[in-house]
């Protein structure tokens, strides 16, 4: 409970109507300092003329004779502030609670004119009392209000601080010891009357609030206007309180006008970014003496109106940037349909060839993928074939992955070892790669006379061989993965692919899939879908892996890229017969 | 303080008051208030939308004018507009019993039309 301390005015004997005058101003000052709401003030208005009148005309002569002492009081109580007028007169003791109420007139001709003094002011009163002591009457007359939303925030902001206005709050450090201050850095007051404008803030109250403290939320209500004196604030219109999408105010600039004018809730949160010095204007003192001063409201006219220009100019700016984004998501639709048509992305891949079924897939997460994959021949029987999968996705991986398989065309060109064929990737990758980024690969060539598949690896997972009932990962030899580290040898394995056997090389997307919350695919899964579908064409096994993580994860976004491709030898005269379930 | 009237026909006067009805403003305009209020023999219409001050001095003078007229025969209205202190300060005197209050002029013309003074 923080009490403002006591103001008082004594009347001078003798008493007249010209003292009710003098009083009821005093008392208007007062209030307005103190920010009394108008039907407040309106009440202790009634009350101290009515309650004037009654001691001048009953008193008596004691009380004609002495001064009479006025004395207001404000407390601000949890949500509500009240404000108490106590008179002290010495005139006989009359104490207004104990008359009894006249029953009301029930018509014009019963209704006596006078007497309606004291019920009144009861009615008026949230709260009165009376005692006669030292031979004086002291009666008090109590009204409460609830407190605007600053104010009644202003109790649970812990650190604010409330003092009233100074002249020196208007000296920004260029004009100190100026003997008139200069208020033209505020643009509400620009070119009006220095001291009118001086007169009313100097009834105003200035908040000191630490940073980081909000002085408006949205949602509530507000009544006044702010003007920040120094420090400074921020306005935030976002919900998620984006740094970036906060408006910075400088000192001078009005804060809460549009709430005040129009009695809506405040929109933005405003918040101290650094130590800010705020000035209060009470809604009374704001609209009914500050507007009333010749060049104010033209200036919170210019003011409301630079503010929708702004925010004008911010709407044309999003557009501008929703534009922008649109034409970047044309182009990378542009960019995914490049990447594309670099990767064999046709099923089945060889359809000339009765002695091989290879059917591929690749999902990208984003736009555009890091994984790749390769099949062709080197010469008439020996296929060489690659998958790999590039750290990370999007654009850079993307472009990574190009490089990485014009590099690998070029490598397996030249030379039928695989282990040779990672280790010139690696070697080139390495070279200029500031990127952090490298890639997994498993690549082989394939005699598809024999079978006889030779393969390296470089970090990537190991492909599964179906064969029969059966399905299981390859043994793979070790080897890093790929554009790393510079100067690192890779060495192969080999194995028989054997007629109708069936290799499925996939990326390591497939088997991390994982929904929203729980655990991931997993290699496991992946062997015992293989398993069941393992004797259906390559087309339909691929398609039911994709369909298997699709209803897994229960969504269609991806994590991660993910890429198969699945690879089955035929004997060469019989291959037709066994696509029982091709599509 | 301020007190003025029009005759809106030959049976009914609305007298309009502005400014502080305290002690003092009622002092000034007392006598010419009772003297247009009681003048003829007709309706009046008492417009207190500009009053920005009703003391129980104000409303004293209201009800001894209301009193005069009635015994003559006529009839008092108020119009308070959206002047909602006075409005208040009226009602928790119950003076609206009393007398029959108005936010608007032409519902208080057609009440006071339909009791021809």
């Amino acid at each position: 409970m923080a009490d403002s301390p006591a103001c008082s005015l004594e009347l001078p004997a003798p008493h007249n109507a010209g003292a009710l005058l003098r009083a009821s101003e005093w008392l208007k000052e007062e209030s307005l300092r103190n920010a009394v709401p108008a039907e407040q003030l309106e009440r202790i208005d009634l009350f101290l003329n009515e309650a004037l009148a009654n001691i001048i005309d009953h008193g008596g002569p004691s009380a004609l004779a002495a001064p009479i002492l006025l004395r207001l009081n404000f407390a601000q109580l949890p949500g509500l502030k009240e404000a108490t007028i106590t008179l002290t007169d010495a005139g006989m003791a009359f104490d207004p609670l104990a008359h009894p109420p006249k029953p009301a007139p029930k018509s014009l001709d019963e209704a006596i004119p006078g007497g309606l003094g004291i019920p009144m002011i009861r009615s008026l009163a949230d709260e009165m009392s009376y005692a006669y002591l030292d031979n004086q009457n002291h009666l008090a007359f109590t009204v409460r209000w609830i407190t605007t939303a600053s104010e009644a925030s202003g109790q649970t902001i812990p650190g604010v601080q409330v003092r009233p206005f100074r002249l020196d709050d208007l000296q920004v450090s260029a004009q100190q010891g100026a003997s008139r201050p200069d208020m033209s850095w505020m643009p509400l007051f620009r070119g009006t009357d220095v001291d009118a404008v001086l007169k009313i803030l100097n009834q105003c109250d200035v908040l000191i609030l630490p940073p980081g403290t909000p002085l408006l939320k949205p949602g509530a209500a507000n009544e006044a206007v702010f003007i920040l004196l120094d420090g400074s604030l921020s306005a935030c219109l976002d919900s998620d309180l984006n740094p970036e999408a906060a408006i910075p105010i400088a000192p001078g600039e009005c804060i809460g006008e549009m709430s005040a004018i129009d009695g809506k809730p405040v929109t933005a949160l405003v918040v101290a970014t650094d130590e800010a010095r705020v000035l209060k204007v009470p809604p009374e003192l704001f609209f009914n003496r500050l507007l009333t001063i010749p060049g104010v409201a033209r200036n919170l006219l210019i003011a409301l109106t630079e503010r929708m220009r702004r925010t004008n100019e911010t709407m044309m700016e999003a557009q501008r940037k929703q534009l922008a984004l649109h034409h970047l998501h044309q182009e990378l639709d542009v960019a995914r349909q490049l990447q594309a048509s670099m990767l064999p992305l046709r099923n089945p891949m060889f359809p000339e060839r009765d002695d091989l079924e290879i059917a591929a897939l690749m999902q990208p997460a984003s736009e555009v993928g890091g994984d790749l994959f390769d099949a062709f021949f080197v010469d008439d029987s020996h296929l060489f074939i690659c998958i790999g999968d590039v750290s990370g996705h999007g654009i850079p991986a993307a472009l990574f992955m190009a490089r990485s398989i014009g590099l690998m065309r070029i490598a397996a060109m030249s030379t039928m070892r695989p282990d040779e064929v990672i280790g010139k990737i690696n070697e080139q990758l390495c070279t200029g790669n500031d990127t952090n980024l490298f890639i997994t690969l498993f690549c082989g060539f394939l005699n598809v006379k024999t079978g006889r598949l030779v393969y390296s690896n470089g970090g990537h997972c190991a492909p599964i061989l179906i064969s029969g009932n059966k399905a299981s990962a390859i043994p793979i030899p070790k080897g890093a993965l790929v554009g790393a580290l510079p100067g690192l040898t890779h060495s192969s394995l080999e194995m028989v692919l054997a007629p109708e056997d069936t290799l499925v090389c996939y990326t390591d997307g497939v088997t991390e899939a994982q929904p929203v919350s729980g655990e991931e695919f997993s290699e496991e899964r992946l062997i015992e879908l293989l398993r069941r579908v393992g004797n259906q064409s390559t087309e339909y096994i691929v398609e039911s892996v994709r369909q298997a993580v699709t209803e897994f994860t229960g969504s269609n976004t991806l994590d991660d890229d993910y890429t198969l491709l699945v690879i089955r030898r035929h004997p060469e005269r019989t291959m037709k017969s066994s696509q029982h379930s091709r599509k | 303080m301020e007190i003025s009237h029009e005759d809106i026909n030959p049976g009914l006067r609305r007298i309009v008051i502005t400014g502080r009805l305290d002690i003092r403003g009622t002092d000034m305009i007392a006598a010419r208030f009772a003297e247009l209020s009681t003048e003829a023999k007709r309706n009046v219409i008492i417009d207190f939308t500009g009053v920005t001050f009703l003391a129980s001095i104000g409303i004293r003078a209201l009800i001894s004018n209301a009193k005069a007229l009635h015994k003559m025969g006529g009839h008092m209205a108020l119009v308070v507009g959206d002047n909602t202190s006075v409005a208040k300060t009226l009602s928790s005197t119950g003076i609206d019993v009393l007398l029959q209050m108005f936010t608007r002029l032409e519902d208080a013309k057609k009440s006071l039309d339909s009791v021809a003074a």
